[in-house]
């Protein structure tokens, strides 16, 4: 992730004034692949957003809770 | 206050768990981390300063934690995986395909260009709840998601391929030649 990072990093600062200002209002071919992307995320991620909350980790948040408000 | 503090922590576990993904690429790292940022979240809630952006903090928690989970553990889980669920409700054969070919040309994208990718596509966050998130500038936010439509349509239309020589491996063409149909078909616009 560093290299990542650092790659991108030095990239962030000179194209920052290259994008565009509102890239949520897609036009032009690029417009439309931007909206096909968009719903191909949501097709291969949003199951992830759907699944139920791992038992062992709802246990942790509710354990916390009861020892806030007791104490 | 804790009350809220934990209801708010439920509500953006589905969030946290798309943001855990981006960064690790891998479903079960991404359980992980996500239970280690809880709990960092929990034992530290007292610095949280309510009425501020709890998201914001919290993406920041998690963040943080990836970072040092990776420097302890460099590259030891990077197997990388898709949902498998989106796969048993695509329609067709080449839907499966498109999304395939999707989902490793997002694996492939730098890890601070997917997450900001995930965190206004699929989180819907706005540019400036990004910058909050990830400690950058508004305008990085934006540079690092243009850049990453960019490069997946390059990568999934063979735009930044080089051409392919004559003596060519005729198999590498006819690769080509059948990703950009099955992309002309499930994106009509290309």
């Amino acid at each position: 992730m560093d290299e990542d990072k650092e790659r991108s990093r030095d990239k962030d600062s000179a194209e920052e004034e290259a994008a565009p200002a509102q890239p949520e209002r897609p036009s032009g071919p690029e417009g439309a692949f931007d909206v096909w992307l968009h719903d191909r995320l949501h097709q291969l991620y949003d199951s992830v957003t759907k699944e139920p909350i791992p038992p062992e980790l709802a246990a942790l948040i509710e354990a916390d809770k009861r020892k806030r408000e007791k104490g | 206050m804790p009350n809220e503090f934990h209801s708010q922590l439920v509500a953006l576990l589905p969030r946290l768990r798309v943001q855990a993904l981006a960064l690790t690429r891998n479903r079960a790292a991404a359980e992980d981390l996500v239970q280690d940022a809880v709990a960092n979240a929990l034992a530290a809630q007292d610095s949280f300063t309510p009425g501020t952006n709890f998201a914001a903090w919290m993406h920041r928690i998690l963040r943080n934690r990836f970072i040092s989970t990776l420097r302890k553990q460099r590259d030891t889980t990077d197997i990388e995986d898709l949902p498998q669920g989106a796969f048993a409700v695509a329609a067709t054969h080449e839907d499966r395909l498109v999304l395939k070919e999707l989902g490793r040309a997002v694996n492939k994208l730098p890890v601070d260009q997917r997450e900001a990718l995930f965190m206004v596509v699929l989180q819907g966050l706005s540019y400036e709840e990004v910058a909050a998130a990830t400690g950058c500038a508004v305008g990085t936010a934006k540079s690092r998601v243009f850049r990453a439509r960019r490069q997946l349509q390059a990568w999934l239309m063979g735009e930044d391929r080089p051409a392919p020589r004559s003596d060519a491996p005729r198999a590498e063409a006819s690769r080509d030649k059948d990703r950009s149909a099955r992309l002309g078909e499930a994106f009509p616009g290309a």
